[in-house]
């Protein structure tokens, strides 16, 4: 049980376990939203990213058994949601999802993002869009679920120096978008 | 401390969910100066969410579930690919058909390596189009045509 009387993902993931669905369904509407926005990233596009998170929940049911509930259940579904997306995205063709992008920055969705921030949301979002399935996972691993670099590099199973080098040439890019501001 | 070692320095204070101060290199130096205002521009649009999820999945994913689990992909396709070859082994070996008599299956080792390239570029184009299961079955076939055709020594039957 955590501060809010909710229960902790360990005890859902541990009725989840013993077959109870309903401890099951209330760890995806805990993380749904989360596994979502990493998906959406590598997928580019929301159908595609709503099909990965199913599947990735789905496949977490089946693999629960081999599950440790002390480990974090969102990190652990959103891995393989980026996974499934990732799939998905190697068999399409990349699309601009322009409309989308700008929809996610729409400031009504987020009051408190200037005029200035959402310009930028949405010529990084477009500059995104352009990048390479993998380039946009290691996006997601580090922006949607904050994962640190040890960790990345652990989840791709690649050296931190590469993390890091990979990290640091694809900022560079999208730097490029970014104008001075003012300009 | 040089450029390059500057912006370095200042991705992994980033990383590290350290404050990105002022530098005395920054401050001598007006294009690390903007590249430290644009990093922090580009971390603040980063962080906004690509979408949020308009819809609650938890039922669509009850209902997958309560449908009977596939048997994967990869091992159905493998367990395909490998019938096909035994089969084309077995038929090779009882029927002691030698099709690599036909003149357009003769070794031509110039013919062999335009064939690979084709099969290679072929091999891309479907890898790019179908799923793991696809290209294993592909791959199960070719190699059945090809025993079929260039009956190793060991598949041969001796008299």
């Amino acid at each position: 049980m955590d501060p809010s009387g909710e229960p902790s993902d360990e005890a859902l993931a541990r009725r989840a376990q013993g077959g109870d669905a309903d401890a099951f369904g209330a760890l995806v509407r805990r993380h749904q939203g989360r596994v979502f926005r990493a998906a959406v990233r590598v997928a580019g596009n929301r159908a595609d990213a709503e099909d990965a998170v199913q599947e990735a929940f789905v496949r977490a049911f089946r693999a629960l058994v081999r599950f440790d509930p002390l480990r974090p259940f969102g990190a652990w579904v959103a891995k393989i949601a980026i996974n499934r997306a990732l799939t998905r995205a190697s068999r399409r063709k990349p699309s601009a999802s322009l409309e989308e992008a700008e929809r996610a920055v729409d400031p009504a969705a987020s009051p408190e993002a200037g005029a200035a921030r959402a310009a930028d949301a949405a010529e990084v979002r477009r500059a995104v869009d352009g990048l390479s399935a993998s380039d946009r996972a290691l996006l997601a691993l580090r922006y949607d679920e904050g994962l640190p670099v040890s960790e990345i590099a652990a989840t791709l199973g690649v050296r931190q120096g590469a993390v890091k080098v990979r990290l640091l040439r694809l900022r560079e890019r999208l730097l490029d978008r970014l104008g001075e501001e003012g300009a | 401390m040089s450029c390059r070692e500057f912006r370095e320095a200042l991705w992994e204070a980033i990383d590290a969910g350290r404050a990105a101060g002022g530098s005395p290199h920054a401050e001598a130096c007006p294009a690390c100066a903007g590249y430290a205002r644009r990093a922090a521009r580009l971390e603040a649009a980063l962080s906004v969410p690509a979408a949020e999820l308009n819809a609650d999945l938890a039922r669509a994913v009850a209902s997958r579930l309560a449908r009977p689990a596939p048997e994967p992909e990869g091992r159905a396709a493998l367990a395909g690919a490998a019938a096909l070859v035994l089969a084309a082994v077995a038929a090779a070996w009882w029927r002691e058909v030698d099709l690599s008599a036909l003149p357009a299956l003769r070794f031509d080792p110039d013919a062999l390596l335009r064939d690979a390239g084709l099969v290679l570029r072929v091999w891309r184009d479907v890898g790019a189009r179908a799923g793991a299961g696809e290209v294993w079955t592909l791959a199960g076939v070719a190699v059945a045509l090809w025993l079929s055709t260039h009956r190793p020594a060991w598949a041969r039957r001796t008299s």
